[in-house]
């Protein structure tokens, strides 16, 4: 294989045979192995590659041979969102769509080789397949190699979702691999043993136990269909149980009139598109209406939520504006996951906005978690980029109702502008509400 | 906490896994079959009562 000096290896690459991932630049580079070369070389001979991405199952790329070494070439993503960040209704998004781009692979010919969420990326609100070594080709009376694998890292955590109440998608973090089809079984409810997608592909198949003499049969490509058939049909209705739905109504209780909103968003506006174009970063998004407006001057934007039923409904809704969507809680952002704790990055290592926005954000921090003003400003300097920052005075009446009597730390608009004055100059500042609340405009010190 | 599968189940992801898929295929195609025709059916009900 040709060493490349100027590169930068992917930490999860190591577990494909077929060949390794490095960054060089802001090009993504799959370095083919010699042991697949062949196979891949017929595979871009066919055509089908091409095929997948003028379907847009396939992250784009470009084929070339350096010095005997083959190579594929694609444009960095620019933000790599992780499974286990997404809400229910996107982690079945790429499920279906799993299942979808493995159907049009059997019709011609080829099959995907694993069956992996970590393979999904959403871009432009659209799942994509990003790796590009997972196409093979399909031999006569071959099985699904990745059904086991399916069943692990997709069905498992839609099915307990489905029946049991947890943030199962968010549990990923902790089993990268999948999860363990017996534990499941042992957690579902009995009434799964009545419904045909848990009792199949997750009891029954956690049970069945047989060795290497399964492979003297051969299973014809229609059964194989069948059984993504009956996946794709039984996936497509699942719902998450036991969704609290605390934030899901925070447009019809608005806490602004007509006016007071259309000052404010004319505010942000006129901030924000000066000199913007690279990522925004919307911290408890909620349904911001304003972000749609801006959308067009951003490469990238990004809604961060904790609230389940809040960004399955950014999901759903917003889709077609093409903003990435994140499930988590600010002050429990992803770590560093997996084999040497690089494996999987951190959200912070990842994510490099040039924009921050924590709209009615602070006052929630502050109660609902009891977390200082000052600790609160040190979170927001974690991000790069300036800051666009919203506080709530203790006089306003959504304040009062998410007020906690036992939080005893100090709150008020001096401590509000000391704390963060530590890390970001006050650029700008304007009263929304009547002495009630109140935007900065803030950039960083060390800029 | 639901721990990780055993990691050799990622070397051979289709290990045990022929067997159990020609097992099931004939079945699931059936309820995949006979759940696609029912859906259709209420739609078509839920269509003309609106």
């Amino acid at each position: 294989m040709t060493k490349l000096l100027d590169v930068i290896e992917e930490p999860s690459s190591y577990k494909d045979r077929s060949g390794r991932l490095v960054y060089r630049g802001d090009k993504v580079v799959r370095l083919i192995d010699d042991s697949f070369k062949t196979e891949c070389i017929e595979i871009i001979e066919s055509g089908f590659y091409e095929q997948c991405i003028e379907k847009e199952y396939l992250w784009p790329f470009e084929s070339k041979e350096e010095n005997g070494q083959l190579s594929f070439y694609s444009d960095k993503i620019e933000l790599i969102i992780y499974p286990y960040e997404w809400g229910f209704e996107q982690f079945k998004a790429a499920a279906l769509f799993h299942l979808d781009f493995l159907q049009y692979c059997l019709d011609n010919n080829y099959t995907l080789k694993d069956a992996t969420p970590f393979n999904v990326q959403f871009v432009n609100g659209k799942p994509v397949f990003i790796d590009h070594l997972s196409i093979v080709k399909y031999s006569s009376g071959s099985p699904w190699m990745g059904y086991k694998q399916y069943c692990e890292m997709f069905v498992a955590p839609l099915v307990l979702s489905a029946n049991v109440k947890g943030r199962w998608v968010k549990q990923l973090m902790m089993n990268l691999e999948g999860y363990s089809l017996e534990e499941v079984a042992d957690i579902l409810p009995f009434r799964c043993r009545f419904k045909s997608l848990a009792f199949i592909h997750i009891i029954s198949l956690s049970k069945f136990k047989s060795s290497d003499q399964g492979r003297k049969f051969q299973i014809p490509k229609k059964k194989i269909k069948f059984i993504i058939k009956h996946l794709f049909v039984e996936l497509e209705v699942l719902k998450p149980i036991g969704q609290k739905q605390n934030w899901l109504n925070y447009k019809s209780d608005f806490p602004y009139s007509a006016s007071e909103l259309n000052h404010k968003n004319e505010l942000l506006s006129s901030w924000l598109t000066k000199e913007d174009s690279g990522l925004l970063l919307d911290v408890g998004a909620n349904h911001s209406d304003f972000v749609n407006d801006v959308r067009k001057f951003f490469r990238e934007v990004v809604l961060l939520d904790s609230d389940q039923a809040v960004v399955d409904d950014l999901f759903l809704n917003q889709v077609s504006n093409g903003s990435k969507i994140v499930e988590m809680d600010i002050t429990m952002m992803s770590p560093s996951l997996g084999l040497n704790l690089t494996e999987r990055s951190s959200f912070l290592q990842r994510i490099k906005p040039d924009v921050v926005l924590g709209l009615a954000l602070v006052h929630h921090l502050f109660h609902q978690r009891n977390i200082p003003l000052a600790k609160i400003a040190e979170l927001f300097n974690l991000f790069t980029g300036k800051l666009i920052v919203e506080f709530v005075d203790y006089t306003d009446e959504k304040y009062q109702v998410i007020e906690n009597p036992e939080n005893q730390h100090p709150y008020n608009k001096a401590l509000f502008e000391k704390s963060f004055s530590k890390y970001y100059k006050i650029k700008e500042q304007s009263e929304v509400k009547k002495g009630k609340r109140y935007m900065y405009l803030m950039e960083k010190k060390n800029a | 906490m639901i721990t990780t599968t055993y990691f050799m189940e990622y070397i051979d992801p289709g290990s045990g896994g022929l067997l159990f898929q020609l097992l099931i295929s004939g079945v699931v195609g059936v309820i995949a079959f006979v759940k696609i025709y029912w859906r259709k059916i209420k739609g078509f009900f839920n269509k003309n009562k609106k």
